[in-house]
């Protein structure tokens, strides 16, 4: 049985039948199968119990500050005051790129999101100034993921909502690892550019840059508000995202970036991903309900219990299965389908579900930007129409490499992820 | 002869049946993505009560639940028609149109049952409520059927859309995805 629930949701997958659909329907047939028809009277409970948790409301608030942000403008006055303010350096276009990536991951807390708003902007202008083609997409494919490692993130807020795991650790946690992939890709764009020899842009003058800071003020404000309010422990992470919303519908209702009537298709965008995402939730909780019936996790600790498994090697095998996992389904999917089999034997094991978290976020990283389902990916190619999937995915490469270097060094030193989170509580 | 104009000619009542099934999955979504707006309203309400005037509210948080539960239904049937629902293909995209054609005829089937499984349990599960007159385990006694009738709309609504799609595969050999078109436009 539990084999047969796996190959039919894997088969079910392969024939392009939706994630959450595929989960959905296995997940309720092997309901009906172990309980008869007792199925029909419980299975609205389980789906009301699914959608039932404060910590979820986050998701959609954070989607829908994120795109007022796009949809206003503000997120690109960002670009243009940080652009201002490095543009000049050697490989100016390209910092302001990674710096932009990194602002704006501590605002929204999407990985796709972010490289769409970067991929407009920073693409164009990069190939104009004869940037090396690769190098950019690769530059704006993977500067999008660090979306979900700096915080606010929404593939943490499900790691929270999955585990009951403190989101605003699991925020904290994020905030070291991604300042230290943020400082690689910023070396690594430096070297690149000063052996490519790229034009530098002109500097910007102080007026210039002063006009620029102070269009970008309503968006400057964010970061602090989001996540200091969340540090200091003035609201929960879904409150702050509800504060966010508000203040970013303000910001673009008063600075007229944003009319009431050209709200309605921000918002019904914003209802498309968030009902994406909960119904996966949907479909992978019923499965999961049968995954627990047939006792799955207890038997796989039990029989890692048997092999004497160390924490080491099971962190090392599960970041295998995620970079399988992560070349065919995107983010939500993986988490919601993986976490639930994977949590119990990390309690039963030892090992911190707060490093573990972090740990598990690059992962997910990279499933953002490995061939053929890599979001991030299709988002380059939205951007530029003759760009080719391979080209894209070729770029990231080496930044896949910087990606992988700080993978190794938050397993080797789990103090990188966890002294913070420490000192703050 | 494009092919929408050809099945409004061939077919004036299913384009009319198809136009209003839009309509009604759009109206939903354009509902639930208000009240997205109104859980952002909520929450700000909250902080504010806390800090200004020293007394949390007892209904945001349970509010902005059920808020955030009907407004996801309400919009996954718009998700499907729009295409949002993530999926893998890889493969689907490989095969022939003919052989696509009965697999996506196949795949509908099956959601379709799917969604009329739960719309059907849906509504039994919110008759018994209502008759029991059970409320909801939060701070917020409300009848529990209030949130959760928000499951058979949703999927009543996600089961139509799969009717619209079947309809349009099978009569018409319409792929899903022209439809996804006439949404978006």
């Amino acid at each position: 049985m539990t084999a047969l629930i796996f190959i039919l949701v894997s088969l079910l997958l392969v024939v392009g039948m939706p994630v959450a659909f595929s989960l959905g329907v296995v997940g309720l047939s092997g309901l009906f199968a172990l309980e008869g028809s007792g199925a029909f009277f419980g299975v609205t409970m389980i789906i009301y119990e699914s959608l039932h948790s404060f910590t979820l409301t986050a998701i959609p608030l954070f989607i829908l500050m994120a795109n007022i942000l796009i949809h206003s403008r503000i997120s690109e006055d960002l670009y243009r005051f940080i652009h201002s303010l490095v543009g000049h350096w050697p490989g100016g276009l390209g910092i302001a790129t990674v710096l932009f990536c990194a602002g704006f991951s501590a605002i929204s807390g999407s990985s796709v999101a972010t490289a769409a708003t970067v991929g407009m902007l920073a693409v164009p202008e990069m190939l104009q100034m004869g940037y090396d083609r690769r190098f950019t997409f690769g530059l704006v494919a993977a500067g999008g993921t660090l979306g979900i490692l700096i915080p606010p993130s929404l593939s943490m807020i499900l790691y929270g909502a999955l585990t009951d795991v403190s989101v605003g650790d699991l925020f904290i946690a994020g905030i070291i690892p991604g300042l230290i992939l943020t400082g690689f890709f910023l070396v690594y764009t430096v070297i690149h550019a000063r052996k490519r020899g790229y034009v530098r842009t002109r500097p910007a003058g102080w007026s210039e840059r002063a006009g620029a800071f102070r269009r970008s003020a309503w968006g400057l404000v964010l970061p602090p508000l989001v996540l200091g309010g969340i540090y200091l422990g003035w609201f929960t992470p879904t409150e702050a995202a509800g504060v966010g919303v508000v203040y970013s519908l303000a910001a673009a209702l008063v600075s007229r970036r944003l009319s009431i009537l050209k709200l309605m298709p921000v918002l019904l965008s914003s209802l498309r991903t968030t009902a994406m995402v909960l119904v996966i939730i949907v479909g992978a909780v019923l499965f999961g309900h049968v995954v627990t019936i047939l006792h799955v996790p207890q038997r796989l600790i039990t029989f890692l219990g048997e092999l004497d498994v160390a924490p080491w090697q099971f962190i090392i095998l599960v970041c295998i299965i995620f970079i399988f996992l992560g070349d065919f389904l995107e983010v939500v999917s993986i988490t919601i389908i993986t976490l639930p089999i994977i949590f119990p034997i990390l309690l039963a094991i030892g090992i911190d579900p707060v490093w573990f978290a972090v740990i598990m976020t690059i992962n997910m990283e990279f499933a953002l930007i490995t061939p053929p389902v890599g979001l991030n990916l299709f988002v380059i190619k939205g951007v530029v129409e003759d760009a080719s999937l391979m080209e894209v995915f070729q770029g990231t490469l080496p930044f896949m490499l910087l990606m992988l270097a700080v993978l190794v060094l938050v397993i080797i030193f789990p103090q990188l992820s966890l002294w913070l989170p420490f000192m703050v509580r | 002869m494009s092919k929408s104009v050809y099945i409004k000619a061939a077919n004036p009542l299913w384009h009319r049946l198809d136009n209003g099934l839009l309509q009604l999955v759009t109206w939903a979504a354009r509902l639930g993505g208000l009240m997205l707006l109104m859980v952002g309203l909520f929450v700000l309400y909250e902080v504010v009560c806390r800090y200004v005037f020293q007394s949390p509210t007892l209904w945001v948080m349970d509010c902005s639940i059920y808020f955030v539960m009907w407004a996801v239904l309400l919009g996954s049937a718009y998700t499907m028609r729009t295409r949002g629902h993530v999926l893998v293909d890889v493969v689907i995209n490989k095969i022939s149109p003919k052989k696509r054609r009965v697999v996506q005829i196949c795949l509908h089937t099956v959601i379709l049952a799917f969604a009329l499984t739960i719309t059907a349990a849906g509504v039994h599960s919110c008759v018994r409520a209502y008759q029991m007159k059970e409320l909801t385990m939060s701070a917020l006694y409300i009848p529990l059927y209030y949130p959760m009738s928000s499951i058979p709309v949703g999927f009543g609504l996600m089961a139509l859309e799969e009717l619209g799609t079947l309809f349009n595969l099978i009569l018409f050999n319409n792929s899903d995805i022209r439809r996804k078109e006439k949404a978006h436009s």
